[in-house]
Parts: structure tokens; sequence; C-alpha cells
């Protein structure tokens, strides 16, 4: 990894078309202002990561779970739908 | 085309409808061939299965049935990459855990799976809505609404 040492108020390029500049620093906390293409995505890396956490969570379901889950659904929906005639009723 | 499922066993696809999906998913990134697969039983909720290993299948549902007005803010390039040229084709599935207790069902808003159905091209997107976590509890999000609607909804597709 490259390493670099910058002031408040100095940039970095990368390549031609990206530009970070350290707007401040507050604490142990570094601001950055990033200019880049539209097309460039810019995330936190914590995103990605949630993201992969939560994949790796729902790759752990199994068929009967889903089924009964779906089941559970349709039957609120139905206890709902009842609701509504009976109100539409009185 | 005949493919070995997590949730079914062995079953019968269309082979056309293979989705290639770009990038793979968030953790998976070298799974790349999917299909969606489900059953009458198990709606509203589907499966987004590898055919490059059986056991690795994600459940998923339509964003519309968990969430009507979810809304999507992604960068071009996302669309540029499944080749979708209108919001028409594309259909935004949501990952859902499904943990011990059902109850507890949680839905991923922050990182939909986006596939267009024109080309059965998809991609794991970051969605930029202010407000949309990875763990919304499904119960609390569709207790307003009838899900037998949503299902009569995806009749119409």
């Amino acid at each position: 990894m490259l390493v670099l040492t910058r002031k408040v108020d100095e940039r970095v390029m990368i390549g031609d078309d990206i530009e970070i500049m350290v707007v401040g620093m507050e604490g142990d906390q570094v601001k950055l202002g990033i200019d880049a293409p539209r097309d460039i995505p810019i995330h936190r890396q914590e995103v990605y990561e949630e993201i992969q956490q939560e994949n790796v969570a729902a790759a752990q379901a199994s068929g009967e779970e889903t089924e009964s889950v779906a089941q559970f659904l349709q039957q609120e929906d139905e206890t709902d739908n009842e609701e509504e005639k009976g109100e539409q009723d009185g | 085309m005949k493919i070995d499922s997590k949730p079914y066993g062995e079953i019968e696809i269309e082979e056309s409808k293979t989705i290639q999906m770009v990038d793979g998913l968030f953790g998976f990134e070298d799974h790349q061939r999917f299909a969606v697969i489900g059953r009458e039983s198990e709606q509203p909720f589907e499966w987004l299965q590898s055919l490059d290993d059986p056991g690795l299948a994600f459940v998923i549902c339509r964003a519309q049935f968990i969430k009507p007005d979810y809304e999507l803010a992604v960068p071009d390039e996302d669309y540029a990459d499944i080749q979708a040229t209108s919001m028409d084709s594309i259909i935004i599935y949501l990952i859902v855990v499904v943990p011990d207790d059902p109850q507890e069902m949680t839905v991923n808003f922050r990182g939909p799976v986006l596939i267009n159905q024109e080309d059965f091209l998809g991609k794991q997107v970051i969605n930029r809505v202010e407000g949309y976590g990875v763990k919304h509890r499904l119960l609390d999000e569709i207790e307003d609404q009838s899900l037998l609607q949503a299902s009569g909804r995806a009749g119409d597709s």
C-alpha cells in the first residue's frame, strides 16, 4: 500500500480524473473530499462489508423455513382480508 | 436443462432463463451463473440459485411485495452493466435472511439485486437511498399491506 502524508487542503490525484482532498481533521477523524467522474461508485468500506455479511447470512437458509414462513405470511394475509371484509359488511 | 438446486434438489429450468450475474454477489464473486426458481407454496419468496454450486442459494423477494414504494438510487454505470435501457425491463429483488425464528426474518434494502429480464443480466448494487439499511425486519415492513394483492400483481408480469 502506498502511504502518503498530506496536510489539510492538500490533494492526491489518482489517474487523471480522481482527486482526493483532505478537507479537515477532528480528533481521530479525517474528512475527505473526493472528485471523481459520476460513473465511479464511491462507498465507505463498511457498506461493502455489511452487504457481504448479509449475503453470507442469507446463504444459510434452508428450504423448510421458507415454506413455513410463506404459509405464515399467507395466513396473516387471509386474516387481514377477513378483517377488511368484516368491516365492509358492518 | 436439469440443474441441482439447494431447496428442491434436481429440477428442470429453461436454459434461456439462466442469469449472468455481473461480478457475482458481494462475498460470492466467483459465482456468476444463477437462476431464479420458486414454487407456488413459497410465494412471495423465490430463490436465487447458483448454477456453479448447488449448495449456494439465496431467498429473494421482489422489492414491490415488501415495499411498494421502494426507491432505487444507483449510478448509471450499474444500469449499463446489465445493459438496461429502461426501468421497465428491470426486476428489483431483495435478499432475505431467514433466521431460526422466522418472525425475525430480515430483508436487505441496501444491496438489492437488479435483473434485466430482457437479456438476463443481473447485478447486486448498492442503493444510496437515505435510510435504507441491510437489515429491515420483514414483518414490520409488510404490516400495512396485503401480500395477497402483491401476489396478484406477480401474475400480471
